[in-house]
């Protein structure tokens, strides 16, 4: 009997050891397994057709329309240099009076930038708008107190879940002719203002998205700032801005870097946006790249397809290199906040001043289209009414097709699932991230990808791959289904989880690890007992961007999912084409509002449960 | 007047609303009835509702756009009820994620096509269609021949010379423009006057219904070598050429530009007198460009001869109406008639013109790259 | 009841080798320190051994049984580094408890006893409930070493495990770290980059330098018989004086540096390298004779360090009184001075 016993426990104990031993390995295969699935083999149906024999890479290569003045140096490389030359001597300084100040400019011919080159200067141009934004937002949030900072702190996710045709909705009704601006200019006495359809609202809709990410991880990076040091530089008789520009802004860099590459990456692969704001006239790459697969000429869509990726693989890269030189350590001694309203002194004054000139800024570009949207579900301010929410109200009733009830649920369900996925692969790709070997750089960018490939080309090859099935013997074996929406949302998730956790692991002595291994820990328990722990807010906060990505995303909830299965983003869709009311936005602003209201709460619940983020 | 209560009034919904309580997704809380539907990414509506497949009755699916069937009051579930109750057998729509060229896929990849019918097919995706499989593919078949409704199909809309894609109803490509800001331009050459820069909205013709038709049009009017002069000097007149008909028509609304292309039934969702004035019909050169919607039989279909039969009842003078009216659109057959309330909204344009598919094959690919290469030169 | 034996390890990281062909056996129960500079070799050897590092040639043997393959946590050893690697997020007992999640405590006691135990062996008993944040160096350092203790391990490795606290601790806590290793009768692998601290402890001591090991022996072989001129340099304070030896007719040679020259015991001819310990010159006469200027002094306590320049060649003297600075005359006998080998 006793032996018995003994004999059940020590095989549970066997068996228990096993777990551990390959529980991180098996996280590991597991995660290669749903990349691979969901991601790397339907990218590649894709990709395999850019290989085809029309060679669609050259073809582009070599196309002015595509390569603007630079498809010269592929189409006809020995005749570049005169074409330099000649551009050159087309060039001329002018040199003027103005009457009151001297007036210098340069005229030149102009250069055709074609498709991949205005993709990329409105990327730059995104870029620096995204700073320009999100710079002062992480100096407010990392250097002064207020009431509701980690709030609002949390909150400065939203712009990521929000579906791009709602922010087109919120940004006609704040920038349009009669939009909410205009309406401040003219009651001020000035000039309506036109800002949509150019490049400049096409460029602030992605600062939308995008300054927050700056914004975040700025932030981070300035709270991490030890305050010694700058006490130390004060001592040495520098000045408050000589501090900053010596030991503050150094340490700011590679975090501003970072996020400013990831920012580029993004607005390189933006697409509805550009249409809907700009128009045909400022397509970019991801429009056409759309538009070819609409007309079925696979092999140009693959040869853009894997341009694009190259170039937005490679800038990752770049990203992570820069990233492994932030210091991730957290310090013991941030620099105190100052406390917002509360100064003395004319320069305190200044800086709040500014402060407040960025909070105008800031309600003109996030809070204006976020609060026009809200208006717009109740019918405007002219004509208010509750049609719209009724008309929410009334689907669910009448057990319509689309209940927002059931596509909230949903949602949830979708965003607790997607993390419950997200996580342990983030963790497991982040622990190689922060102690893998060499090569580590190039493989962790390829487990980067799903950041770095465009949502088109993984939607297409869903649908190639996974929804149409693939042929195994007499089979044909197909992958969709609300598991699949899962694995799909958590492979777009996952990268933000180890950005968040690899550079904290990094941080993390690895004698601690060594320590528990010696103690008998197999290296999966040892990162369960000690690593995760203590990178607990790097986890949380990579859970909630992505959670944030499983509420906002569309394109492959559509492709995987049942009729029956629905979120949120997709419900908003669906009642945008809805025509029973009528052509109005209304129905889509409701339920814009109801999925505004649910990600906000979330927000604020994982903050409250969890800590700060780190983006 | 508001939309619902103009639908009520028209008394389109009797016999739909009256069904309307069994169309509904059993308890759509039971994940079990997504994952049912594993073998296939169209999303389905009704095979799962247990009572009404149960039996022996026969299904007939029908592979279509979201908005033909998604909520009460639309074409499909008035088509559905109206069936149903007539017939012993049921009809199951989906909605593929993208239109037509999921089933040009499914064909070149040898996958089932799991579904018996078409609808929304218009001249240019038909052309697409043929083009992308070639003559040994035959994704639809001939159905004229066993459709005796086809006969009373308007000519001008008799899109197929293979009789496969029968119009079950068509739009009329127009200008809306606010009539408190601008005249009607009434003729092409008056959009790149300087009276009109900066004031029309179009659509992308690569992604875009309305945007296809209307540069479709343009195509018609100025010959395949003129239209591109024409759209520069449009373009140099400001047009703006948004993704869809949505944004370009939420900026109309919302006053940004006082023209937009679209479809010349703009009124029946403006129709009372304040807003009437800001919804004004343009037919440019007293014409419309004809958009039909057709529907067409998939050559696999397991219920041919009821998939025929569908398509007869479709092209009846009653579900003509109500399709015409529901989807805000005008029959196909020459024999049905609107609504006089309805008709008093949804003008039609005195000459209506519309490419054959014999004129667009080979050709509409070709006009459409080389007009958004023109439009997006960068 | 475990020895470890080292058999032609190499380790290489890029270009670099770390550890070059080291083989050394330790016996069971011995104390045994691996002691160089930085940058020598000694801690990847040790890691080596834990088995946090995979050789690229040669094996680590515990007991006689090859490790390869077999991950740190199957290996059976007890770690203490220099930066304490106590788990912040834990308390101190249950850092210590931590290896018994894995293995059952040794003589079937109950964890908490076994915890309570250790705390006592390293002097910190009741001290469980405590924060690691909230100890001392040197205690953290003591519960360091009784997590790496509780599970019983059969051999115990030391990462330089002093380097972080203060003299006076250092020296209390080494003799507190020897004691117990007697009392455990447990084979320790020691690192250490302090040779005072390498002689003070171990039963044997291997000097490592540039990958390789110069020379193992006890630490009075080591310190008084240096097997090259870097051990002769490394451990302990040491005047290597370099000259041409010429042999004396009656016994030993004469050594000839420069213009001066002195005796020495041994026989030897050509360019040698002679080690003269500070503690074997003093000042006075008799013996060899060296004329020296005398430039500073440093006080011990119980000793002068006297710095001297002999003909440009810097001499170390080590008195118990000392000189003015000034010219000085430096005496040892011809046995203290000890030619090494080439």
């Amino acid at each position: 009997m006793r032996g018995s016993r003994r004999t059940a426990a020590s095989a549970w104990a066997t068996l228990s050891r096993a777990a551990d031993r390959f529980a991180l390995p098996l996280a590991g295969a597991g995660t290669l397994a749903v990349l691979a699935a969901v991601f790397y083999y339907p990218v590649w149906t894709v990709f395999v057709e850019a290989l085809g024999p029309e060679n669609p890479v050259w073809a582009i290569l070599t196309s002015e329309f595509y390569m603007g003045a630079a498809h010269g140096v592929f189409a006809h490389p020995l005749r570049v240099p005169g074409d330099v030359a000649a551009w050159l001597a087309e060039v001329h300084i002018v040199a003027g009076w103005t009457g009151l100040l001297p007036d210098l400019f340069v005229v030149h011919p102009g250069v055709r930038k074609g498709l991949f080159g205005f993709t990329a200067y409105q990327a730059a141009l995104s870029t620096l708008a995204s700073v320009a934004l999100g710079l002062p937002g992480a100096y407010v949030l990392a250097r002064f107190e207020f009431p509701g900072r980690r709030t609002l702190q949390s909150l400065t996710i939203l712009p990521f879940v929000l579906p791009s045709i709602m922010v087109v909705v919120g940004f006609v009704a704040t920038f349009g002719q009669f939009g909410t601006l205009n309406g401040v200019l003219s009651t001020l006495g000035l000039e309506r203002v036109q800002f949509l359809y150019t490049l400049e609202v096409v460029v602030l809709a992605h600062a939308f998205y995008n300054a927050p990410l700056v914004t975040r991880m700025v932030a981070t990076a300035w709270e991490n700032v030890d305050a010694s040091a700058v006490e130390t530089a004060r001592s040495l008789g520098a000045s408050p801005l000589r501090a900053f520009r010596d030991v503050v802004a150094p340490q700011l860099v590679p975090a501003l870097a970072a996020s400013a590459l990831l920012t580029f990456v993004f607005t390189f692969m933006s697409f509805p946006i550009v249409l809907a704001l700009g128009g045909l006239q400022l397509a970019t790459v991801e429009v056409w790249l759309y538009a070819r697969i609409q007309q079925l000429d696979y092999a140009t869509a693959a040869g853009l397809a894997t341009l694009e990726t190259v170039v937005s693989l490679a800038l990752t890269y770049a990203y992570l290199r820069y990233e492994g030189s932030q210091s991730a350590d957290g310090t013991a001694n941030p620099l105190a906040r100052h406390r917002l309203f509360d100064a003395s002194g004319p320069r305190e004054w200044l800086v709040r001043s500014g402060i407040g000139v960025y909070g105008v800024v800031v309600a003109a570009v996030f809070v204006a289209p976020l609060a026009s949207m809200v208006l717009a579900s109740v019918g405007g301010l002219e004509e208010p009414t509750l049609r719209w929410w009724r008309f929410l109200v009334d689907r669910q009733a009448s057990g319509g097709r689309t209940q927002p009830a059931t596509a909230v649920r949903y949602s949830l369900q979708f965003g607790v699932a997607a993390l419950a996925v997200a996580l342990p692969m983030g963790v497991v790709v982040g622990a190689f991230s922060a102690r893998g070997g060499r090569g580590r750089k190039v493989v962790d960018a390829v487990l980067m990808a799903p950041i770095a490939v465009s949502g088109i080309v993984v939607g297409f090859g869903l649908l190639r791959s996974l929804v149409f099935g693939v042929e195994v013997g007499d089979y044909r074996v197909s992958l969709v289904g609300p598991v699949v929406v899962v694995m799909a949302h958590a492979v777009a998730g996952y990268p933000f989880v180890v950005r968040n956790v690899a550079p904290m692991l990094s941080a993390v002595d690895s004698r601690l690890v060594e320590s528990a291994r010696a103690l008998g820990a197999s290296r999966g328990r040892a990162l369960w007992d000690v690593e995760l722990p203590l990178v607990w807010p790097g986890v949380l906060a990579g859970a909630a961007f992505a959670f944030a990505i499983s509420i906002g995303e569309f394109d492959s909830t559509v492709i995987l999912a049942g009729d029956g299965v629905y979120t949120m983003p997709v419900a908003l869709k669906r009642f945008l084409v809805d025509r029973t009311a009528g052509p109005s936005t209304g129905p889509a602003a409701a339920m814009g509002t109801v999925l505004l209201a649910v990600t906000a709460a979330s927000f604020v619940v994982i903050d409250r449960v969890g800590g700060r983020y780190r983006p | 007047m508001r939309r619902r209560d103009y639908l009520r009034s028209v008394g389109v919904g009797a016999a739909g609303i009256a069904v309307a309580g069994c169309l509904q997704v059993e308890d759509t809380g039971d994940d079990s009835t997504a994952t049912t539907t594993t073998d296939d990414a169209t999303t389905t509506e009704g095979a799962t509702t247990g009572g009404t497949t149960s039996g022996d009755a026969e299904t007939l699916r029908v592979a279509t756009y979201d908005s033909f069937f998604g909520e009460e009051g639309t074409a499909g579930r008035w088509l559905k009820a109206a069936w149903e109750a007539e017939h012993d057998s049921t009809v199951e729509f989906s909605a593929p994620s993208n239109g037509v060229n999921q089933f040009i896929e499914r064909k070149r990849e040898g996958v089932g096509i799991d579904a018996d019918l078409f609808v929304g097919l218009n001249t240019g995706e038909l052309v697409r269609v043929d083009e992308a499989l070639g003559d040994d593919q035959r994704l639809f078949d001939e159905l004229a021949g066993e459709v005796a409704a086809s006969d009373r199909i308007k000519d001008d809309l008799r899109i197929d010379p293979q009789n496969r894609a029968l119009p079950y109803d068509t739009g009329y490509i127009s200008l809306v423009y606010d009539g408190t800001t601008v005249e009607d331009p009434e003729t092409f050459e008056a959009l790149t006057t300087d009276e009109y820069e900066g004031a029309l909205l179009a659509q992308n013709a690569q992604t875009s219904d309305p945007g296809r038709a209307f540069l479709l049009w343009t195509v018609h009017e100025y010959g395949p070598d003129e239209y591109l002069d024409y759209w520069q000097r449009l373009v140099d007149n400001d047009v703006r050429v948004l993704d869809d008909w949505q944004p370009a028509y939420d900026a109309f609304l919302n006053g940004e530009r006082p023209m937009v292309v679209s479809y010349s039934t703009d009124q029946v969702y403006y129709n009372d007198e304040d807003q009437l004035p800001r919804h004004q019909v343009g037919f440019l050169n007293d014409q419309g460009y004809a958009n039909p919607e057709a529907v067409a039989r998939f050559a696999d279909s397991d219920e041919p001869e009821l998939a025929a039969e569908f398509v007869e009842f479709a092209l009846g003078d009653d579900a003509q109406r109500n399709i015409a009216v529901n989807n805000v659109q005008f029959p196909a057959t020459t024999t049905a008639e609107l609504p006089e309330e309805y008709a008093q909204y949804a003008h039609e344009p005195p000459e209506s013109v519309t490419f054959t598919y014999d004129e667009l094959a080979g050709n509409v690919g070709e006009w459409t790259e080389a007009w958004a290469r023109q439009v997006a030169t960068n | 009841m475990t020895s470890v034996e080292l058999d032609g390890l190499v380790r290489e990281f890029g270009p670099t080798r770390a550890v070059d062909d080291v083989s050394v056996t330790v016996a069971d129960g011995e104390f045994f320190t691996l002691v160089g500079p930085s940058g020598c070799g000694k801690t990847t050897t040790l890691r080596l051994i834990a088995g946090f590092e995979n050789p690229d040639g040669g094996d680590v043997r515990f007991g006689g049984e090859s490790t390869t393959g077999v991950p740190p946590e199957d290996r059976d050893v007890g770690i203490v580094f220099q930066s304490y690697a106590l788990f912040p997020h834990m308390t101190v007992g249950e850092n210590v408890a931590y290896g018994l999640r894995f293995r059952d405590p040794p003589d079937g006691v109950s964890t908490a006893e076994r915890v309570a135990e250790l705390l006592e062996l390293v002097d910190l008993p009741g001290m469980e409930d405590r924060e690691p944040s909230a100890l001392s160096g040197g205690q953290q350092q003591r519960v360091a070493l009784a997590r790496a203790l509780a599970p019983g391990p059969s051999v115990l490795l030391l990462d330089e495990p002093m380097s972080a606290l203060d003299a006076r601790l250092r020296e209390r806590l080494r003799g507190k770290v020897k004691e117990i290793q007697r009392e455990l009768d447990i084979t320790t692998v020691y690192v250490t980059h302090d040779q005072e601290e390498a002689l003070s402890v171990s039963d044997r001591v291997a000097v490592m330098h540039d990958g390789r090991v110069e020379q193992v022996g006890t630490p009075e072989a080591v310190y008084r018989e240096p097997a090259s001129r870097f051990v002769a340099e490394f451990v302990g304070d040491n005047n290597v004086v370099d000259g041409s030896a010429s042999p004396l007719e009656t016994r030993g040679s004469s050594v000839a540096v420069g213009s001066a020259s002195f005796d020495v015991a041994e026989s030897a001819s050509g360019n040698v390298a002679v080690s003269l310990r500070p503690e074997a010159l003093s000042f006075g006469s008799g013996g060899n004779e060296l004329d020296v200027v005398v430039e500073r002094a440093e006080f011990l306590g119980d000793a002068y360090k006297v710095y001297c320049d002999w003909h440009g060649t810097q001499l170390l003297v080590k008195t118990t009184d000392a000189p003015e600075p000034g010219p000085a005359t430096v005496t040892f006998p011809p046995e203290a001075a000890d030619v090494l080998p080439e």
